[in-house]
């Protein structure tokens, strides 16, 4: 049975083209655990996930052994403390790299996502005011990947997984609201961790199909635009 | 020689939680008081210069800022030990539990504290009935958890508790300012025994101001803000 052996039964609730799942994908391709992906209707949310995520009725939920996991990040440190003796370890061990690490996850689930979010619901100024403070922001994640070939160093750690999982997102609202957020000129670094990430073993195989991502996503823009003028 | 300092301003639910896990973990450190009005010192400015804002923890010069960060740095730099209590539990289980009431506790229970003494008109109103709520929410998610207290996941103060520390002092100026009670012991049992167990407690009594100290803070806020934003804060 998919998902039940030696890392005993592990369910994730979701839908493939969440990042927040994406995320959570990462991580259990990272330590190679088998899972079984049970897709969600958002529409009509289903008993399991009302039952193991009462608080916040949202995907992604982890359910090992019977028992719930909620929210992505949290899920992460999760599978990264249960499953610590399998490499990698994506949490540093020295307490203050793993501060620096926590804080830049903070940063992109408190600033990063809802400016992202500005640029997918924003029309107009709004959007172009929303698309500069997401590249600021990125800006700022730049300068915190300095050197490295991935924020963990050379290996992918937790920030990686934290952006990573957002990437196919993010790069499907540049196309669907016609903006520029990865700008290889402002983000050189980034653009190259881009690449590389995309292309790195665990993550290749769970990033969303892009054609359907955009699809999705075009849907739910057009209920919040206005039309094009003239018809 | 170790050096701690924590940043702070008095009123600070963020900085309440950080100064409960040093005291928790009996670790001595500076109170360092920065100013609650503009303008924001060098000292702040260079030591939080993504948020410039309190609480920053400062560990023999390095600074680490945003409090639920903080709290795990805490525990992390001063690990579990014979003289050492931990601020979270062993398994990885129960950590997930602790930090995901801490994640409440930040993003949803404070923010709609903060919003009920800085807004006013409908988001008043919906900041006073999503409390409430959120109280229960808690009460609930500590049955859900199924021990018997006093702390969340039981007897021994976890992350989830030490976010939670501001209620504390907040409870009288919440009801004051939204003109309404928490339900009462008898709904909400678990959250009364944690607000009495918390309340003995001389570290958190040493962490938080005394409650009629905030109440008269917010008050004096809310009639700022209501002069100065009428819209809110």
């Amino acid at each position: 049975m998919e998902g039940c052996g030696e890392d005993g039964q592990v369910k994730l609730l979701g839908v493939a083209y969440s990042p927040f799942v994406v995320r959570v994908r990462i991580a259990l391709a990272l330590k190679g655990i088998h899972y079984e992906l049970i897709e969600e209707n958002i529409q009509n949310k289903s008993e399991l996930l009302l039952q193991s995520n009462p608080v916040h009725k949202k995907i992604p939920v982890l359910i090992h052994n019977g028992k719930s996991v909620c929210e992505s990040m949290i899920i992460v440190q999760y599978i990264e403390e249960k499953w610590e003796k399998k490499a990698p370890n994506v949490v540093p061990k020295d307490p203050y790299d793993q501060s620096i690490a926590r804080f830049w996850v903070a940063f992109i689930d408190d600033k990063f996502i809802p400016s992202i979010l500005g640029v997918f619901k924003g029309e107009g100024e709004e959007k172009q005011k929303a698309v500069e403070e997401s590249v600021a922001n990125l800006v700022l994640l730049e300068e915190a990947l300095s050197g490295k070939g991935y924020f963990g160093g050379d290996e992918i750690g937790l920030v990686d997984v934290a952006l990573g999982g957002l990437l196919a997102t993010v790069q499907t609202i540049e196309r669907v609201t016609d903006s520029v957020i990865i700008d290889t000129q402002k983000l050189p670094l980034l653009s190259t961790w881009v690449h590389k990430f995309c292309k790195a073993e665990g993550v290749k195989e769970v990033l969303p199909d892009p054609a359907k991502l955009f699809e999705f996503l075009s849907e739910i823009r057009a209920k919040f635009t206005s039309p094009p003028t003239g018809n | 020689m170790e050096e701690v300092k924590l940043l702070l301003i008095r009123s600070s639910p963020f900085a309440m939680s950080c100064a409960l896990a040093l005291r928790q973990k009996g670790i001595k450190f500076e109170e360092v008081h920065e100013n609650s009005l503009p303008p924001k010192t060098d000292r702040l400015l260079r030591s939080n210069p993504v948020y410039k804002q309190v609480p920053v923890l400062i560990h023999n010069g390095k600074p680490v800022s945003q409090s639920l960060v903080i709290l795990e740095y805490i525990e992390e730099a001063w690990p579990p030990s014979d003289t050492t209590p931990s601020l979270l539990p062993g398994s990885a289980y129960d950590r997930s539990l602790s930090r995901f009431w801490a994640d409440f506790i930040n993003k949803k229970f404070i923010e709609t504290g903060l919003k009920l003494m800085k807004r006013f008109g409908e988001e008043h109103a919906t900041a006073r009935k999503e409390i409430v709520e959120q109280f229960i929410t808690m009460e609930e998610g500590m049955r859900a958890i199924g021990s018997e207290g006093p702390y969340f996941l039981g007897d021994k103060m976890s992350l989830a508790d030490v976010a939670l520390v501001p209620l504390v002092p907040w409870l009288p100026s919440f009801e004051a300012l939204g003109e309404f009670k928490f339900p009462a012991p008898e709904q909400c049992g678990r959250m009364h025994k944690w607000l009495d167990a918390m309340r003995e407690l001389p570290n958190v009594v040493a962490s938080v101001p005394p409650a009629d100290w905030l109440l008269q803070y917010t008050a004096t806020l809310r009639e700022f803000i209501a002069e100065h934003y009428p819209g809110g804060a």
